[in-house]
């Protein structure tokens, strides 16, 4: 996903939410039981989660829409259109919203995913009438101002350089993606390829706007110290005058089958080279059976949940690789990647790294895993379930990832309750089930440059000293 | 929406609510915490909070990279890697067992100031106090065996090429060097290829042996338990430690002497730049108007002046800020922007340009006014869970400020004047004396698209 502004603070909560799938995507036991739920007349749905440790809400709208929806010519458009988002309606100005905001002490911030684009406000709980009058305000009345945008895209360009261009890592993922598929939204990165990015036009933004931003195609999530009925009366008041409409139906663009291996290489200057292999699996939106993605999220637990899990204790610890991990995206709308990914040591070739990860993967089809690995894991699921209430904005954040892909929320709760009933077999049997090379990408990156070279400095070579 | 009386919530806002209830009586303190010292010298800091049925833990020891040893810097970084690498008693694989056995998450790191031990665990018996004492000896009997040093130096200097692949990261450690010359905030926290190719075993084993004591450890613990159960869980916590000494009093950060200018080769399509003007330490009379006039000026995001001039306005940076380094022994200020290789000097020279106003002028009242309601009306979203409870607990034992240092912080805040903020900058930051980073392709190589 793509915050929109440099916010320290919420990378992590962010990031690891989506690479640290097996612990933190655990729902808090009782959770959904205190949500209240509702649907406006005009199909927003509308979701409540009392919190009252401290007198903060959260106010958090998710439209089911993300960078998976771009057809061709425009991809990255969501993320582009997510900052026009902060740009003015025919009620406020440019950074009106924003500053409302920040007069209030709130934060604030949005963020663009492969299946989602999101809004949110964290700010005192006397305060949510005032975020959620003017969100509404976006939902319907924006304004796209030619040069505002014009001076937005060069934003987005300079996210697009400091991301992508000049980080090689981000280079090597979507490379991976790109290479993996084929016909689904998937192919293309969230921020787009840069050459779409050039070319948008307002049109391009208004025909978005006008597509996928409407009350029935969104979720209102809050959480933090409030009354849920008054929730309710304050969204029908300001969200609720806003009118339903029908929009064009998304087009499938179901992945076509794999048959064979595919690799790719990215050579570009760079000091450290990398290995990602991706395997095609289901996510828990596309498994015939919950049990498969819950089994292939106990796998990432398995391989890389924490320092003393497989990739990492036997590998990384015993000497033979530099870093290495795993990840799976169990709330991916479709067909998604597990993907295993290392760093080699000094000198080592990407083919014994590859060597070396296809033979954990081996190991997952032809050993049962342990008792105790099953163990540690739902241990660890069922401990985060109550960390992760921590934070409030995690705790609408999980109910947003799962409504938004169209899985009910209360399927967050059954989350712990799901990886506790997969068994040693289970785990068996997705691997070998989807561990295959038929559906596998390798992606390597090759720096061009040795360690040596004076493409890259070390801090203290290749310094001009201007006094 | 609280103007309903909710007395049913009350047991629970009277975990962190002390927060709603200062904000007009001042009946209890922000932070009530409570203090001690265990038998052997460490200082515990403990603050019950029942909302949720876990703890977290916290041990800070005064060791961070500025105590690595002269030559050696990343010592501290390697040292604090290590804990879980091996015990006296089990391995590896053994420690990491018996922390995800019992959902519990563990984790050790250094950085400038200091090196932090962090466990977070449900506080279910069973599952905690086999974490807790897991986290004992983890704490005290690091193995350090030869291979598990030498592979993990290894390690550690892959990790030093990996951010030699970031220009932001060259940017920062080219920053620190240039604005802290020769006293030891000077280099990166996980040291240079050379500094760590010199680290020898005994290094980590000295390093840990003279600061992984109680006289130079706080603990902080948040969460739902008694004070008796605190008490024990500081004990075993700091039980196999030597009292020891606490580290020395670091030597002053003396004042920028030249303005120099710094330009690192790299082949990126855009530049960042960096820039490091003198400041103050964190101690200081005069932190809270820097503070506050920080967030004006590039300390608040799109609230802040650099934000609006640089982006909102031009279009010319994604990322744009400035913040104060305000660390024990004294501080910078620096500003920061990442843009395309061909606009640097101008956004150099806007940003120059916005300090340099901002020193003559100060803010305007309005802008205070907007900055300080920001400020104040953020407070409660400072504190409210217990993780940045916990951190903020630590950040006041570690600093040796007041406990109480929230308790009329807002009212501190709305007391700062537009006139005490200019004071302040013109005492402390001279834009005349300067050091500036800038890596990209340097002028003969920047062929660099001009879209």
């Amino acid at each position: 996903m793509q915050p929109r502004r440099y916010l320290a603070a919420l990378l992590p909560v962010v990031l690891s939410s989506l690479a640290l799938i097996a612990a933190p995507m655990a729902a808090a036991g009782k959770a959904s039981d205190a949500v209240h739920e509702t649907t406006l007349d005009n199909g927003l749905k509308v979701l409540v989660l009392p919190d009252e440790r401290a007198p903060v809400v959260t106010h958090q709208i998710w439209y089911k829409v993300g960078s998976v929806d771009e057809p061709g010519g425009i991809t990255g458009i969501a993320h582009m259109f997510e900052h026009m988002m902060f740009k003015g309606t025919e009620n406020l100005g440019p950074g009106e919203f924003s500053d409302i905001i920040a007069r209030l002490g709130g934060e604030e911030n949005a963020f663009t995913g492969r299946d989602f684009t999101g809004y949110y406000q964290t700010l005192s709980a006397d305060e949510l009438e005032t975020v959620m009058r003017w969100e509404a305000d976006r939902m319907a009345n924006l304004e796209i101002d030619p040069e505002e945008f014009a001076r937005e895209k060069e934003v987005v360009k300079e996210e697009w350089r400091s991301r992508v261009r000049d980080n090689p890592n981000a280079r090597l993922n979507q490379l991976l993606y790109a290479t993996a598929f084929t016909s689904s939204g998937y192919h293309h990165p969230v921020i787009g390829w840069k050459t779409d990015i050039d070319a948008y036009t307002v049109e391009d933004l208004q025909r978005w706007y006008r597509e996928h931003y409407a009350p029935n195609n969104a979720t209102l999530i809050v959480v933090g110290d409030v009354e849920p009925e008054a929730v309710v009366e304050l969204a029908e008041r300001h969200y609720g005058t806003i009118e339903r409409r029908d929009l064009p139906p998304a087009k499938p663009r179901e992945e076509m089958e794999q048959h064979g291996l595919k690799r790719a290489n990215l050579s570009i200057p760079a000091k450290l080279p990398h290995v990602t292999m991706g395997y095609k699996v289901p996510s828990l939106v596309t498994a015939e059976e919950s049990r498969t993605a819950y089994a292939l999220a106990v796998v990432s637990g398995i391989l890389a949940g924490d320092s003393g899990a497989r990739l990492n204790n036997d590998l990384v610890r015993a000497g033979k690789l530099s870093a290495a991990s795993a990840g799976y995206n169990l709330n991916a709308r479709e067909t998604t990647l597990f993907t295993v990914d290392a760093t080699p040591r000094d000198g080592q070739s990407l083919d014994e790294v590859e060597r070396l990860l296809r033979d954990q993967i081996e190991r997952l089809k032809s050993e049962p895993v342990g008792t105790d690995e099953l163990e540690r894991i739902k241990a660890q699921v069922v401990a985060s379930d109550v960390y992760e209430r921590d934070s409030l904005f995690y705790q609408g954040m999980k109910l947003g990832m799962y409504e938004t892909v169209g899985l009910d929320y209360r399927l967050a709760d059954r989350f712990v309750e799901g990886v506790r009933a997969v068994t040693i077999e289970d785990v068996q049997a997705v691997a070998r089930e989807y561990f295959q090379d038929d559906g596998l990408t390798i992606a390597t990156l090759q720096p061009t440059s040795s360690d040596e070279s004076t493409d890259l400095p070390s801090p203290t070579g290749g310094i001009e000293r201007v006094h | 929406m609280s103007t309903d009386p909710r007395s049913r919530f009350w047991p629970a806002i009277l975990a962190l609510g002390a927060l709603l209830i200062s904000a007009t009586a001042r009946a209890e303190p922000v932070l009530p915490v409570e203090t001690w010292q265990t038998d052997n010298g460490a200082e515990v800091l403990f603050y019950p909070t029942d909302s949720l049925p876990m703890v977290d833990a916290r041990v800070i020891f005064d060791a961070g990279s500025v105590r690595d040893p002269a030559g050696k810097g990343g010592t501290a970084s390697l040292t604090a890697s290590l804990l879980e690498e091996g015990t006296t008693e089990r391995d590896a694989k053994a420690i990491a067992d018996g922390f995800a056995r019992v959902g519990a998450e563990f984790s050790a790191s250094a950085n400038l100031e200091s090196s932090a031990v962090r466990l977070r665990s449900l506080t279910e018996e069973d599952w905690l106090w086999p974490a807790v004492e897991l986290m004992a000896e983890v704490i005290a009997k690091p193995a350090f065996k030869d291979e598990d040093i030498q592979r993990e130096r290894e390690r550690q200097l892959r990790g030093i090429q990996s951010r030699q692949q970031s220009p932001q990261a060259v940017a920062s450690d080219a920053l620190r060097k240039a604005a802290f010359g020769d006293h030891p905030y000077a280099h990166p926290t996980d040291g240079t290829r050379e500094s760590v190719e010199s680290i020898a075993p005994d290094d980590v084993r000295d390093f840990h042996r003279q600061r992984f004591v109680a006289a130079n450890a706080t603990v902080v613990i948040v969460g739902d338990m008694e004070a008796e159960q605190a008490r024990r869980l500081a004990d075993t916590l700091t039980d196999g430690l030597p009292t020891g000494e606490p580290a020395p009093p670091l030597p002053e950060v003396p004042p920028l002497e030249e303005s120099e200018t710094l330009r690192i080769n790299f082949p990126s399509e855009q530049s960042t730049v960096l820039v490091a003007l003198d400041g103050i330490p964190r101690k200081h009379e005069d932190y809270l108007p820097l503070y506050v006039g920080n967030h004006m000026l590039g300390g608040s995001g799109f609230a802040s002046r650099l934000m609006s001039e640089l982006r909102e306005k031009r279009g010319l940076a994604y990322s744009t800020y400035s913040y104060l380094m305000p660390l024990r022994a004294g501080g910078r200020l620096v500003m920061g922007i990442q843009t395309r290789n061909d606009q640097v000097e101008t956004a150099l020279s806007l940003m120059d340009e916005e300090l340099s106003r901002f020193i003559d002028e100060g803010p305007s009242d309005e802008e205070l006014a907007d900055s300080q309601a920001n400020i104040v009306g953020g407070f409660p979203m400072r504190l409210n869970s217990n993780g940045k409870i916990v951190e903020q607990i630590g950040a006041l034992a570690f600093l040796d400020l007041p406990l109480d240092y929230f308790d009329d912080y807002t009212e501190r805040v709305e007391a700062v004047t537009a006139a005490e903020i200019r004071q302040a900058f013109n005492r402390h930051v001279d834009p005349q004396k300067r050091v500036v980073v800038i890596v990209g392709p340097t002028a003969e190589e920047a062929d660099g698209e001009t879209d």
